[in-house]
């Protein structure tokens, strides 16, 4: 196992030197003079010269990108416009923030999906079995913007059940903190919870007609033990690889739902580097998204291998 | 034999009358078994024989009430120790397999839990269901694996099953099987994803515990050389339906259907000369979803006449003795006795 | 016996009984209707609108829907929400189907090239698709399109970047497969030129995936392009176009919330009906993955 690991921490150096790449790239779109930019249209002659020169803008690509990655060892990426502060200190402020709402939502949306997803796979063509095929259509068809709008109308204007916008204020307790959460947790879980609900059903169906089910049934064992115990861990490293996918969306999804609700996370953060091509922000909020998803993925690699011993370590 | 006979009537363990199975809808009902009776007492066994699809699989899942998806018991009855089965609760039903009645299915790799250990998937009812305890259920686990012929078993109750060779599961898959002393053994098929050399180590052994522990066996196969030196007595199904039921030797030295002869004469033989070639079988197996309204081999009988296509056979006896019966109207072995003997001792007869 | 039970399917001709299935496909019916009633408003824009899409009417502002004239209501600024939807319905399909094709193109040749070519370039081009699938889609998109600056055009050049590696992948994947077949290596062994090759053995093969992920996509191009259109990086106002509409319409949510639900509602409509449409086609070309890769 600890080989295993090992290997696949070498093997996602060279994705995580793309990823900076990919994402030092991104200034290199910016059309005119970046620096118009990155600093804004009034800052002085003078501040543009020395940008230049810090990011090695008269050198070659290569040189600047040796800058960049220089510069992001050293924790520096840049200088965020809206904020006015460093972009890391920005991100890593906020970032507990989004954790917490994408840790809720995959939560919500495993749990859920793999209980519906089973649900409707033992008894496949069951009228819940369509109906779970419908509920998975719809929320794959629904932007998580206007499924939290919609949410918002009813629970938080119309009902006036739940809190609609922003955090707890600090020190209101975990009870408030809760009552906020809910409606981002659902809205930022829906798209994931039917992802995970298709795979499960999917998995438990293919799972549920091997020979070694009916060998548990013909002992004697109780169905939900036999769900419980034969025939999810068999379904499940298929379910855990949905799941890693899903974590990561969830990661970047966030800046979607945390626009609509006014989370105070990276992704509130980035709408609102949009508005003003506050482009250094960007570029580190995608990085710091990326880097998380390419981490969750190795964990989930190594969680699969534990789930499933019959992948040979090879 | 004969007391076997006797003793049938009062201690038969398991006896099905005139099962009948259907898959589908309702409207469009799929008949996989039809109208079959056997019945095995304990310490006793019978070889189902046919070919894929002919239903034998089917009848013994109905026996576990372990149809698939749209598989009912349309008629008949199924007395396992004097209890019927298709009465029985669903909790009774639980009590039943495993602990009554147990099965070895054909392909061990598949029939076991491949993300389980060996010891735990073993240990599992007997924890579960008998309530022993984790040391308790393992010293039965690594008695029954050494019992099975499994050297070092304490090493193997960690492996995971496709760690194991092939015969090594099979033998695990037995092991499980006998661990909660069942009355009837099912065994489906057993050896057919087996090397033959370990073919014949799998059947002795079911055949010794059978012995052993006093079970009744049911023994279903494709293959009849499997239940030549196992079988007390044979059932020949074809199409949902027993075509022929004897004891073995009957079965194999006059046999009385047309589809058994068949069947024996595609039977390679050691001593067979190279002049004398195995006849395939013409034709395909009958598609139940297609049934033939007579006799369900008539399409691909040589011998059949008008009214085998017209109505349904009925069960013949081939002998005094009430055990060997066969369902073929024109019973064309019957009618020429010797040159029908001659017949299949040069080419059908038991190699 | 276990064969009968779980394959009834198998031994009809898989292609012409497929074809018979049409009529029972009811994925592929409603999901045909659902696209084409789009469709034909898109088209047909110029002619059934009751109103100038871009028309402002500051008197007739949060008009509720099934008011007289207006049957969906009127938005913040006084514009028939309606007359917008159906014009806005030329700008979804335009962004949702044209990066699926360019991407499609570009992802196919690069999967095709590196599943028939393998060695070197497979490695190569495999690679870059680690690293464009590193980043969740959207956040990419959201890059490209934040740093060459919002529009039409920056919108799609994301998502087309974005979607690359998902066909590329689908492709070489079965590129891969088919190359392994008898009749390929007889093909190459009787020595047919790699073009006729390709042209007459791999590319047939190439057809139904396609067809059935590009359908898929497009279903998902109508959400992510509603999703930058939302976050203000797609089309800028007044050209109508529903994500952009959707996010107009947040401000008013307690007073007018159809102005904002509406256009959701729409792209939900497109989005379910090429989603269904994908699937029934899939079910269509490919029905052994019906109940698997449901």
């Amino acid at each position: 196992m600890i080989p295993f690991i090992l290997r696949r921490l070498i093997q996602i150096i060279p994705v995580i030197i793309g990823v900076t790449l990919a994402t030092f790239l991104l200034t290199w779109l910016i059309p005119g003079d970046p620096t118009n930019v990155l600093l804004g249209p009034d800052a002085s002659e003078e501040a543009r010269e020395r940008l230049r020169r810090s990011l090695g803008l008269d050198r070659s690509m290569a040189a600047q990108y040796l800058i960049y990655m220089s510069n992001l060892l050293s924790g520096d990426l840049g200088q965020s416009l809206s904020f006015s502060r460093p972009v890391a200190d920005v991100l890593v402020s906020r970032m507990a923030n989004t954790a917490l709402l994408a840790f809720a939502a995959i939560v919500l949306a495993s749990v859920a999906g793999v209980a519906a997803g089973t649900w409707a796979a033992l008894r496949p063509g069951s009228l819940h079995d369509r109906g779970l095929t419908i509920v998975v259509l719809f929320l794959n068809s629904m932007p998580s913007f206007w499924l939290g709008l919609v949410l918002i109308l009813i629970f938080g204007l119309q009902l006036r059940l739940l809190p609609v916008s922003g955090m707890a204020p600090s020190g209101a307790g975990l009870l408030s903190l809760a009552a906020h959460m809910i409606l981002p947790t659902i809205t930022l879980a829906a798209w994931s919870l039917a992802s995970i609900a298709r795979m499960t059903r999917a998995a438990v169906l293919e799972v549920i007609n091997n020979d070694f089910i009916r060998t548990a049934r013909s002992r004697g064992l109780s169905e939900w033990r036999i769900v419980l115990f034969h025939v999810l861990p068999n379904a499940i490293p298929a379910v855990l690889t949905v799941i890693g996918m899903q974590m990561g969306f969830l990661f970047s999804g966030a800046v979607l739902t945390e626009t609509v609700f006014s989370w105070p996370g990276v992704g509130l953060a980035m709408f609102q580097a949009i508005a003003i091509r506050d482009i250094p922000l960007i570029q580190g909020g995608i990085l710091m998204l990326a880097l998380i998803f390419v981490l969750i993925n190795l964990i989930v690699d190594v969680l699969y291998v534990y789930f499933n011993p019959k992948i040979k370590l090879n | 034999m004969q007391n076997i006979e006797q003793d049938k009537i009062t201690s038969s363990i398991l006896s099905v009358d005139s099962l009948s199975v259907c898959y589908g809808s309702r409207k469009k009902p799929i008949k996989v078994v039809e109208d079959v009776s056997f019945d095995v007492s304990a310490g006793e066994s019978l070889g189902i024989v046919g070919e894929s699809g002919s239903g034998k699989s089917q009848t013994m899942l109905a026996v576990l009430r372990l149809l698939g998806e749209g598989g009912e018991i349309t008629s008949g009855n199924i007395v396992f120790d004097g209890r019927d089965i298709r009465s029985l609760s669903n909790h009774a039903m639980k009590r039943v397999r495993g602990n009554g009645i147990a099965l070895i299915s054909q392909d061990a790799l598949s029939a076991l839990n491949p993300a389980m250990k060996v010891g735990r998937q073993m240990a599992e009812p007997l924890v579960v269901c008998d309530g022993m305890s984790n040391d308790a259920s393992r010293r039965k686990c690594i008695d029954l694996l050494d019992r099975v012929g499994i050297h070092g078993a304490v090493s193997r109750l960690e492996c995971y099953p496709h760690e194991l060779s092939g015969g090594m599961r099979q033998r695990v898959l037995i092991a499980m099987a006998i661990s909660r002393n069942p009355k009837v053994l099912i065994a489906d098929e057993p050896t057919t994803a087996l090397d033959v050399t370990i073919q014949a180590q799998i059947l002795d052994l079911i055949d010794d515990l059978r012995k052993d522990l006093g079970m009744g066996l049911v023994l279903i196969t494709h293959d009849l050389g499997v239940v030549a030196g196992i079988a007390d007595r044979v059932s020949v199904m074809y199409g949902g339906r027993i075509v022929e039921t004897g004891r073995t030797e009957q079965i194999f030295d006059a046999p009385r259907h047309p589809y058994t002869v068949a069947l024996l004469k595609s039977i390679p033989k050691i001593d067979q000369s190279k002049s004398e070639r195995l006849s395939p079988i013409p034709g395909l197996p009958v598609d139940p979803r297609a049934p033939l309204p007579g006799c369900s081999f008539s399409a691909r009988c040589e011998y059949t006449k008008d009214s085998c296509t017209r109505s349904r056979p009925a069960l013949l006896f081939a002998a005094a003795d009430g055990v060997h019966q066969f369902r073929c109207p024109v019973d064309p072995f019957g009618a020429r006795p010797e040159s029908d003997a001659e017949n299949l001792s040069r080419s059908g007869g038991r190699g | 016996m276990s064969q009968f039970a779980t394959s009834p399917e198998t031994g009809r001709g898989v292609f012409v009984s497929n074809l018979r299935n049409i009529g029972t496909n009811t994925s592929l019916l409603i999901g045909l209707g659902l696209v084409s009633l789009v469709v034909i408003s898109a088209v047909l824009a110029d002619f059934i609108t009751p109103h100038d899409p871009n028309f402002a009417n500051p008197i007739i502002r949060y008009l509720p829907p099934l008011s007289e004239g207006y049957i969906l209501g009127t938005d913040e600024l006084g514009r028939d929400i309606l007359s917008r939807l159906i014009y806005g319905a030329r700008i979804a399909l335009f962004v949702a189907i044209i990066p699926t094709v360019i991407s499609l193109l570009i992802g196919g040749i690069l999967g095709l090239i590196a599943g028939y070519v393998g060695s070197f370039i497979d490695t190569f081009v495999m690679r870059y698709f680690d690293i464009m699938f590193a980043f969740p889609g959207i956040l990419l998109a959201l890059g490209i399109s934040a740093a060459i600056g919002p529009g039409l055009n920056s919108m799609i050049i994301a998502m087309v970047v974005v979607t690359i590696p998902e066909f590329g992948r689908i492709i070489r994947g079965v590129v891969l497969g088919v190359r392994e077949e008898l009749y390929v290596e007889a093909a190459r062994v009787l020595g047919y030129s790699h073009a006729r090759i390709i042209l007459f053995h791999i590319l047939p093969n190439v057809v139904a995936p396609a067809l059935i992920y590009g359908t898929l996509q497009t279903g998902r191009n109508v959400i992510l392009a509603a999703s930058l259109s939302f976050l203000g990086l797609g089309i800028q106002p007044p050209t109508p176009d529903w994500g952009q509409m959707l996010s107009g319409g947040r401000t008013s949510m307690v007073m007018a919330p159809h102005v904002a639900t509406i256009p959701g509602l729409a792209i939900v409509f497109l989005a379910v009906g090429f989603n269904l449409l994908g699937d029934g086609i899939r079910d269509l070309l490919d029905p052994r993955s019906r109940q698997s890769a449901k």
